[in-house]
């Protein structure tokens, strides 16, 4: 065993490392897509569109209940040990 | 001769009666120092682009960590593990390690320094063991795995994935009128800003609890094994951190969010949901990361990411060198404190300790006037307005 595996976790570090990307780029991702779905919808009831404006709401709420729901599960994850 | 003996006795049990009582104050004094210190982790960015006032962030977060306190008790009865022999450990020298950890953390609060708590108790604690028993009972390795090689980890990890998640937000909400693009990040920012005020409480608060139930159990309060943390014990550390997290650490708070980088919402949205992720997913791999390193590092990398801004690499040198000193130098204050306890109290550690607390208080004392000449209040904490800036993609 060298001193590198000896003091490092190795395979922990690569599980927090790859995981934090997966989840951090989606939970970022995701949100930002809530943002631009809900100002789209926002325009698109101001300009009387009301069908394409009820699909982007109903993506940005799914998007924003996604996001949301990956932090409580972390939190419960925390609890839960 | 039997008189005599039963004072003795007395006097013993007053001194362990005394010692434990100054050892949960000085853990709570601690804990308060830990939320005011910590909570521009978590506040910073939000207060930095007035997604929150700075009042309402401090309140918020202070709530969060109080609740985070009664979440998970895992980490209880853990602290320093790994670190020291816990065989060697007694309150004088958990007494010293926090007043090293406390005079480190208002040091690097003093100068603006966003360091970890955490670390500054270990390094107060080893300081401590090393003077009162020598450096056999400090297990190095332990220092290695569990600071030295987190806390290089921990900004770069954080750096790199806020800096990607920067890129890809920006892309997204390309062509979007920049204050309406903002005004929808604001709200996305306080759910991750929140994640990782109550992920803090969770974590911190329960690094105090386990001191108290450490001291606990070596005063034979508390059994060794098979124990339930008591309730005042998780009551007052939530407490503690709460008020501390209440009083808002100005000066870290201006560092993160001005100093470093110009903050704007999507970005300070990136770089806090990216923060509650790295942090969460550490905790649930067992792999606990720094939140001050990991909130500093996802700060710098979104900051870089953000199209036409500039992040202050001298800022940043200067926590690195935080950082790299919040080890020894916790250490030689924790060594220090401990040198005291022995010359005060060289046949009653209480009242050596006693003597520390009141020289340590008389210091604060002087850095709270200090303090009030050069003021880092919630008024002046936010130094400039985000002007007027059309969103751009990241080239």
């Amino acid at each position: 065993m060298t001193i590198a595996t000896k003091i490092v976790d190795w395979a922990a570090l690569g599980d927090v490392a790859l995981i934090s990307l997966a989840i951090g780029l989606t939970v970022t991702t995701t949100l930002a897509i809530a943002v631009r779905t809900a100002l789209a919808a926002q325009d698109q009831s101001a300009e009387g569109n009301s069908g394409p404006a009820l699909v982007n709401r109903v993506i940005a709420g799914l998007a924003v209940l996604a996001a949301l729901s990956v932090f409580v599960l972390g939190i419960y994850e925390i609890a839960a040990k | 001769m039997s008189a005599s003996r039963g004072t003795g006795n007395f006097t013993r049990v007053m001194s362990e009666d005394i010692l434990f009582y100054l050892v949960v104050a000085v853990a709570l004094a601690f804990d308060f120092t830990n939320g005011f210190h910590d909570t521009a982790n978590s506040m910073a960015t939000t207060i930095a682009t007035g997604a929150l006032k700075p009042k309402q962030a401090v309140t918020i977060a202070a709530l969060l960590n109080f609740a985070g306190a009664f979440i998970s008790l895992t980490v209880v009865a853990t602290i320093a593990k790994g670190i020291v022999d816990a065989t060697a450990i007694t309150p004088s020298i958990i007494f010293a390690g926090l007043a090293g950890a406390i005079a480190w953390n208002l040091a690097t609060w003093w100068f603006g320094i966003p360091s970890s708590s955490s670390h500054a108790l270990i390094g107060g604690v080893v300081g401590a063991t090393i003077v009162a028993v020598g450096t056999g009972a400090v297990k190095f390795d332990g220092i290695a795995s569990k600071i030295l090689v987190p806390a290089v980890i921990a900004p770069i990890l954080a750096g790199l994935v806020a800096l990607i998640s920067t890129v890809v937000v920006y892309r997204i909400i390309k062509g979007i009128e920049r204050n309406r693009a903002e005004r929808g990040f604001k709200w996305a920012q306080i759910a991750s800003s929140s994640t990782v005020a109550l992920a803090h409480g969770t974590n911190d608060a329960q690094k105090t609890m386990g001191i108290i139930v450490l001291t606990m159990i070596s005063t034979d309060r508390l059994p060794a094994s098979g124990f339930d943390v008591p309730v005042w014990v998780i009551v007052a550390c939530a407490t503690a951190i709460a008020l501390g997290t209440y009083t808002g650490g100005w000066r870290i708070i201006k560092t993160l969010g001005n100093d470093v980088t110009e903050v704007r919402a999507p970005q300070g949205f990136s770089s806090e949901s990216v923060a509650a992720t790295v942090i969460l997913a550490s905790s649930h791999f067992g792999y606990p990361l720094s939140t001050t390193q990991v909130v500093s590092g996802a700060v710098t990398g979104s900051g870089e990411a953000r199209p036409g801004n500039k992040v202050d690499w001298s800022v940043i040198r200067r926590i690195v060198v935080g950082w790299a000193l919040t080890l020894p130098a916790a250490a030689a204050a924790g060594g220090a404190a401990e040198g005291m306890v022995e010359l005060f109290g060289e046949d009653n550690p209480a009242v050596g300790s006693l003597i520390v607390a009141v020289l340590g208080a008389i210091a604060c004392f002087f850095l709270w006037r200090a303090n009030q000449k050069s003021k880092v209040d919630p008024d002046s904490v936010v130094e400039f307005a985000p002007g007027p800036e059309p969103v751009a993609v990241a080239a």
